[in-house]
């Protein structure tokens, strides 16, 4: 019976029946699993570890949540506590990372790596910023010392903004601008804060947390002002179709945001492959290589600031951290952290999104 | 009494080999759907603590959506966009159905099937092809500022309900055909004829004969149309910006990015009720009116 | 032009409406292939430069090739099971009279009458309480639940057709169920068979909320595709994709159209495609 034989095969095939050594398993931001970020993994042990993707951390959380799990996590520093608290992941023992040394004290230190018990939950991989993009040439009046958040409620350039949908970037900056801490409002100005963002609504041309979409808005000129990470900015700098000016605003009297995104220790990790392994999926991201590939592929600083070292000189130009004083430069960024009452938070922001609030 | 019974668990009863037939279907349907609704349901009546759930059954995800107004803009809203896609659907359809039953005499599956080819490719690309005509630089704005019609493009064309509802009636409307087709199809031609001989005219043929014996057709052509598209998430993601924003994304951020499972849950068993009972409120009111046309 | 001579006024009218409505139906799908070709990253229109490097390269994307064998896979299972059970269905409703007979049958249907993000959260919820990993097992289980009722549709209306006493007949004359089922029953329902293996495929390959609620770490096509569309790099590789697909599609029904047509001269096998 030639069927049944096809049938069983076939049942074999889709279970994904499969007799090989273990790897440890990587679960990270889209991209995130690009050869030079596991190259140091694949030199250790001569096989390719295992890896999945998420596009954004809250499907990655829902997803864990469900049942899903890898050894390595890579989540931002502010998905920490919550992570932690629905037990996803354990503590990690940086003795077991050779690359820990490597990583500046300020990003040691931020807020998420450490616990009040002194165990570190959180390995600083990479950061970048959170400000806005400016077309000077659209918007001259906003150049230079210029540089002011205030574009993006401009009466001028409504409906020629772009903005970031995720609650973790954009309700920091709105509260940041009318100078209230998201990270420590009473509810009173976390109202005020949402009067801002409903304003930031009716200006939006679009809001999504599909960066390339804020880029390619930008470079067809649909949007004036993005508020963005700075790779969109080095996207659009590197973009040959485009060639109007753009800037990465540093506004005066206004810190603009940093972000940390790294590694955390599953909490089954070690159960299918050695930890050792996992440890070592750790240390293929903090490697010299991924740093490098870091700066000049990707637009982010990398944790490891031995890559600062060997990226090459046009790449490290158009980063805009002061790779001379790393510690010095992030002191002078406010750090992401999560917000209490994040979930509560986010539902609001999607309903002020949806314009129904 | 005896003998029904005899014959009900019989092996050779008809109830018994129907039954046997019908097993593996129902015992899926047990696993696969009732069980996952009732959980639904059950989880509807729980709420969500950080990152604990709270399993005592209480109210309160029901009071809240029914308090806040925002939840029941998202929920008219949806339903609005998805009644106008049903209607504008259905009767942009039934011409075209109208004319593969009567007018088309030959190679009607030909026709068919020519209506369904474009609906073969990726029903997600189907509405991503609505960003490329509306978009910035899309066909609307290139073709309309090359000929020298417009200066700058026209930001209205994307990003809101009515691109929504543009889409889904493309993506819709060879759906809306076939069951509209199949009733037509199966119309005594004779009857027609009949009505012609005793001095009707087109329009009144088309009134008291055709139309309504055509109507089980377009009722399930609605319905095949309403459901889902009250509960698209695609489309109003892709195409609908801030104010395209319908009900199955709010379901989808509750379960996603605001991590409020129950509450996710318990507007979706809302939105359950409400599309069923303009279901039902929709039969009733066809069937109404058909009678009194008839 | 003779022929065209014989059409009413209200006839030709239907066939200007038809050649419009099936301009609406056409046009936007073909700007996929269009802008499939367009050099730049951004769809911009007019398209000022041309390039086929989507098609060249797009076969490079291991990940897109998991993704379309994960389409497959999941699509020719759910259209098996679901037609199976289908003929099962359609056989108990068209052969027995038995209690029961229209809740039962509506049951099976009610699945068409819901949303599918309700049966996507729905299934989610399940899938975690009954401790399943999510993979395109799961995904094919709900595909299956989705797919059924289109079965059980096509499938009834096919064996409501058919003639008991050729069966009848068979086992009169002998042979045994399985030898009926195959010599006489399966031939005579066979297009219905393959119009539910077929339809249900397409139902599944293009199936995309359950997909997204129930998919572990292989994404199916459209989950890949929704991914990709959110890199505006990648937008133009998922044009050309598209365009294959539709491609694919359209040979394959020409095909079946035209093995129809052969089969209309050769009597054994027109019943397929009808």
């Amino acid at each position: 019976m030639k069927i049944i034989r096809d049938i069983f095969i076939s049942i074999l095939f889709l279970t994904g029946f499969s007799v090989k050594a273990e790897e440890a398993h990587l679960y990270t931001w889209v991209d995130q699993d690009d050869v030079p970020f596991i190259q140091y993994y694949i030199d250790k042990y001569g096989a390719e570890p295992k890896t999945s993707v998420f596009e954004d951390e809250d499907e990655a959380f829902a997803k864990l949540r469900a049942g899903y799990s890898a050894d390595v996590y890579g989540p931002c520093s502010y998905e920490i506590p919550r992570w932690r608290d629905a037990g996803l992941i354990q503590p990690i023992d940086v003795s077991k990372l050779e690359h820990w040394e490597k990583i500046p004290d300020s990003l040691r230190n931020m807020p998420g790596v450490y616990d009040d018990k002194g165990q570190v939950w959180f390995i600083p991989h990479l950061f970048g910023n959170t400000s806005v993009i400016v077309n000077t040439k659209l918007a001259p009046e906003y150049a230079g010392d210029n540089n002011s958040w205030d574009i993006l409620w401009d009466p001028k350039y409504k409906g020629r903004i772009g903005v970031l949908a995720g609650a973790v970037d954009t309700i920091p900056l709105v509260a940041a601008h009318i100078g209230v801490n998201a990270y420590n409002m009473t509810d009173d100005e976390w109202e005020q804060v949402k009067v801002k963002l409903r304003e930031l609504v009716v200006q939006a041309r679009l809001i999504t947390n599909v960066t390339g979409e804020l880029e390619s808005a930008m470079a067809q000129g649909e949007v004036v002002a993005v508020e963005a990470w700075n790779d969109s900015y080095n996207n659009l700098i590197w973009d040959e179709e485009f060639t109007d000016p753009v800037e990465y605003m540093q506004p005066k009297n206004q810190k603009i945001f940093s972000w940390v995104c790294g590694f955390a220790l599953s909490s089954v990790a070690g159960k299918e492959a050695p930890i050792e392994k996992a440890y070592a999926l750790i240390d293929s991201g903090l490697s010299v290589g991924a740093a490098q590939f870091l700066i000049e592929d990707w637009g982010y600083a990398p944790a490891n600031a031995d890559g600062f070292g060997v990226a090459s000189e046009e790449a490290l130009e158009l980063i805009i951290v002061d790779t001379s004083d790393v510690d010095a430069w992030l002191a002078n960024t406010i750090f992401q952290e999560v917000m209490p009452n994040l979930d509560k938070i986010v539902e609001e922001w999607e309903l002020i999104r949806a314009g129904v609030d | 009494m005896q003998k029904t019974l005899e014959n009900i668990f019989s092996t050779s009863s008809e109830t018994f080999k129907a039954y046997r037939l019908l097993t593996p279907s129902i015992l899926l349907l047990i696993i696969v759907f009732a069980f996952p609704i009732l959980f639904l349901i059950t989880y509807s009546f729980w709420t969500q603590d950080y990152v604990t759930i709270d399993t005592t059954l209480t109210l309160e995800n029901y009071k809240t959506v029914i308090n806040k107004s925002s939840y029941h803009i998202l929920i008219k809203r949806s339903l609005t966009i998805s009644s106008l896609t049903t209607i504008v659907t259905v009767l942009l359809a039934y011409p075209m159905a109208y004319f593969v039953a009567f007018v088309v005499k030959e190679r009607k599956l030909l026709w068919l099937i020519i209506l369904t080819i474009p609906f073969w490719t990726s029903y997600l690309l189907r509405v991503f092809a609505w960003k490329l005509i509306l978009g910035y630089n899309g066909v609307i704005n290139g073709s309309l500022s090359n000929l020298g019609i417009i200066e700058s493009p026209l930001s209205f064309l994307l990003y809101n309900p009515f691109a929504v509802f543009v889409t889904l009636a493309h993506a819709w409307s060879a759906f809306a055909i076939l069951p509209i087709y199949v009733s037509l199809e199966k119309i005594d031609r004779s009857l027609l004829e009949a009505a012609a001989d005793l001095g009707d005219n087109a329009f009144k043929r088309f009134c008291r004969i055709t139309f309504p014996l055509s109507f089980p057709g377009v009722l399930a052509a609605s319905l095949i149309i309403f459901i889902p598209t009250t509960g698209d998430y695609i489309t109003p993601k892709l195409v609908g910006g801030s104010e395209g924003i319908m009900v199955a994304n709010l379901i989808q951020i509750m379960f996603g990015k605001a991590n409020n499972w129950p509450l996710g849950s318990s507007i979706a068993v809302i939105t359950m009720i409400i599309v069923t009972l303009s279901v039902i409120l929709f039969v009733l009111i066809s069937r109404w009116l058909v009678s009194k046309i008839k | 032009m003779k022929k065209f001579s014989l059409y009413s006024t209200g006839d030709r009218l239907l066939i200007i409406y038809a050649v419009m409505f099936l301009s609406f139906l056409y046009i936007p799908v073909l700007f996929l292939p269009l802008f499939s070709f367009s050099k730049s990253q951004y769809m911009m229109f007019p398209i000022s430069d041309w390039t086929l490097e989507r098609y060249v390269t797009m076969w490079h994307k291991t990940k897109l090739r998991d993704a379309l064998f994960a389409s497959i896979k999941v699509g020719i299972f759910a259209s098996i099971i679901s037609t199976i059970l289908g003929i099962l269905v359609a056989r108990a409703m068209t052969r027995y009279i038995f209690p029961l007979k229209k809740p039962v049958l509506g049951f099976i249907m009610l699945p068409i009458a819901f949303p599918e993000i309700i049966m996507g959260v729905g299934l989610l919820i399940f899938a975690i309480f009954a401790g399943m990993q999510l993979s395109l097992i799961t995904v094919t289980a709900g595909h299956v639940l989705i797919c059924l009722p289109f079965s059980v549709l096509i499938l009834i209306s096919r064996f409501e057709g058919f003639d008991k006493s050729l069966e009848e007949a068979s086992l009169d004359l002998g042979e045994n169920a399985w030898q009926t089922f195959r010599r006489i029953t399966f031939p005579i329902v066979a297009s219905g068979i393959l119009a539910s293996v077929l339809l249900t495929f397409t139902i599944s390959f293009d199936e995309f909320l359950i997909a997204f609620f129930l998919s572990g770490e292989d994404p199916t096509l459209p989950i890949y595709i929704y991914g990709q569309l959110r890199h505006v790099k990648n937008i133009p590789y998922m044009l050309a994709l598209g365009s294959i697909i539709l491609l694919v599609s359209f040979v394959t029904i020409s095909f079946a159209e035209w093995i129809r047509r052969r089969g209309m001269k050769n009597k054994k096998l027109s019943g397929l495609f009808e």
